[in-house]
């Protein structure tokens, strides 16, 4: 497969805050990639690193087969970013960002500028000064995708949007990604990802927990199993996560062996059993628990 | 030249009520000499009295009623001062507001290197001195026109270059300092303009520490200095420059270099 982003051994040390450590991911090629972590993370700082914004202290980061150090123009050149929080210059209208972007990359957007903003309900002759924080998302939407990139960098890209410019917005990255884009998605929203990625890889204290492909993930980690008519099942259940237990309904995240799981079973009191793949949020917190093994 | 057109949009308003507040103050000073001048006898024997504030500001040692002097002494604090705050205040703000005002992560994402960004927010910075240094002086000359007067070219030419060279240099070291800085503030600059007007007039009260005089810019844009000289006194616009110039281009070699705060 082509990498389009691929670190390795990526270490980024702040003086007082933590930054990443030894992070080694890869982003192929068409992937949709959700990169997954709790505030502080060190997402931020690798698509930093990646946008040549800060410099590694190790390890190395390539995109589209690149030094991002050595081809920084290069590489900016076909992509489209997305800031968590975008700020712009006062004074300046929809329409002046636009077309400033367009002017440092030496391209004329104005036909997809007006596509998107059209798609997105936003107004290209108002200010920007007078945007709500969803209206300067979309504008940072608009800026990312007018020049048509072949890689998106999207820093949790919808957030503060409500749910139909959600979908807006999803439907102009699916088009995108259909017409060839790679899109490298960092969010808090799991749901998100598991509904739009292909891979994902999961971050925790600047240190890469594990990167596989959504269905993967979701088959490789805990199952839930979730006993109904259970009063009761020990703290020390062999295998079981964060045993909850709502109206006589047990329910706990297990990952082990399934045979040793129902010989175990079978000194517990249950009327039903189910074992379901769990969603993302279950396989964020499992990755996230204490314990969770890091590579 | 996308950041240079972003510069001067965002700046120019700022740039012509500084020129035009300054230019103000230039009129209204020329249009007072006829009335100084009548007087000339009693500011004599004022300047005479005044002792050390007279040696402060360097009258003891030429006629202050003659009219170029009058308006170097004048009007070189207007442009000097005022035009020395405003090139600091514009070249502190001019690279460090990216990272302030978190700027920075809507610009450089962009295909775009940042010594270019540099370069254009330099020339930017330039054309505003230069556009400040232009509103006075044709400001001056509208001044001595309303009163019937005009300067000796050369001595005006002179005083004027003495000046916008003072106004450059501050610009080029904290322009300099800007690249270093995280937080866009006009503090440390205002603080550089005040010490280099306050050891000027320390030196001329206190020949003793004269060595102070490449130390700051106000020194050679004395009108006194500059007639006794016969001209502009390049040796210390050098010294000046190759002070500033150096940490310009640290400065801007770090920039190139430094992580960006977002």
């Amino acid at each position: 497969m082509e990498a389009v982003i691929k670190t390795h051994l990526l270490t980024k040390r702040y003086r007082r805050a933590r930054g990443i450590s030894n992070l080694s991911i890869q982003v192929n090629k068409g992937d949709i990639y959700g990169f997954i972590g709790s505030n502080g993370a060190g997402k931020s700082t690798t698509i930093r690193v990646l946008l040549g914004l800060i410099h590694a202290n190790a390890g190395s980061a390539e995109v589209f087969g690149l030094d991002v150090r050595r081809h920084k123009r290069e590489i900016l050149s076909d992509i489209g970013y997305i800031p968590s929080e975008a700020a712009y210059y006062p004074g300046m209208r929809v329409w002046d960002a636009l077309k400033m972007a367009s002017q440092f990359r030496r391209l004329d957007c104005a036909l997809e500028a007006r596509r998107v903003c059209g798609a997105l309900a936003l107004d290209m002759n108002r200010k920007i000064d007078e945007l709500s924080f969803g209206n300067k998302k979309k504008l940072a939407i608009a800026l990312a995708l007018q020049h048509k990139p072949s890689l998106l960098i999207l820093d949790e890209a919808t957030s503060g949007l409500d749910p139909l410019v959600q979908k807006a917005f999803w439907d102009l990255m699916m088009d995108r990604h259909r017409a060839g884009a790679t899109i490298f998605l960092s969010s808090h929203v799991l749901s998100e990802v598991q509904q739009h990625c292909t891979r994902a890889a999961i971050i925790r204290e600047g240190r890469l927990v594990v990167e596989d492909s959504v269905e993967e993930l979701s088959r490789s980690s805990a199952k839930r199993v979730t006993l109904r008519g259970c009063e009761h099942l020990p703290e020390d259940f062999p295998g079981a996560l964060g045993i909850t237990n709502i109206n006589r309904n047990t329910s706990f995240l297990f990952r082990g062996d399934y045979k040793q799981l129902l010989r175990d079973l079978q000194q517990v009191e249950f009327s039903d059993l189910s074992i379901t793949e769990p969603d993302m949020e279950e396989i964020f917190l499992h990755f996230y628990e204490k314990g969770g093994e890091q590579k | 030249m996308t950041v240079l057109r972003n510069e001067i949009r965002f700046h120019w308003k700022g740039t012509l009520i500084w020129s035009i507040s300054l230019s103000f103050f230039a009129i209204l000073a020329l249009t007072l000499y006829p009335q100084v001048a009548s007087y000339s006898g009693f500011f004599n024997s004022m300047v005479e009295r005044m002792g050390i504030f007279g040696q402060m500001f360097n009258l003891q040692n030429m006629d202050v009623f003659e009219f170029m002097n009058y308006y170097g002494l004048e009007n070189g604090n207007f442009i000097g001062l005022g035009g020395g705050m405003f090139a600091a205040i514009t070249a502190m703000n001019i690279v460090a507001r990216e990272e302030g005002r978190h700027t920075a992560e809507f610009l450089f994402p962009h295909p775009i290197n940042r010594l270019t960004v540099l370069a254009q927010k330099f020339i930017a910075m330039l054309l505003q001195i230069v556009l400040l240094n232009a509103i006075f002086i044709l400001s001056a000359h509208i001044g001595a026109g309303l009163i019937g007067m005009t300067f000796p070219q050369k001595k005006f030419t002179d005083f004027h270059l003495s000046l916008f060279m003072m106004n450059l240099q501050v610009a080029v070291l904290c322009f300099g300092i800007s690249c270093f800085k995280k937080r866009d503030s006009v503090v440390p600059g205002l603080g550089l303009v005040l010490a280099f007007y306050f050891v000027n007039l320390f030196i001329n009260i206190n020949r003793e520490v004269a060595t102070f005089k490449y130390f700051t810019p106000y020194y050679y844009t004395d009108i006194g200095r500059i007639t006794t000289h016969g001209g502009p006194m390049w040796e210390s616009i050098g010294l000046g420059f190759a002070v500033s110039g150096l940490v310009f281009l640290l400065g801007c070699l770090y920039y190139s270099k430094k992580d960006l705060a977002i």
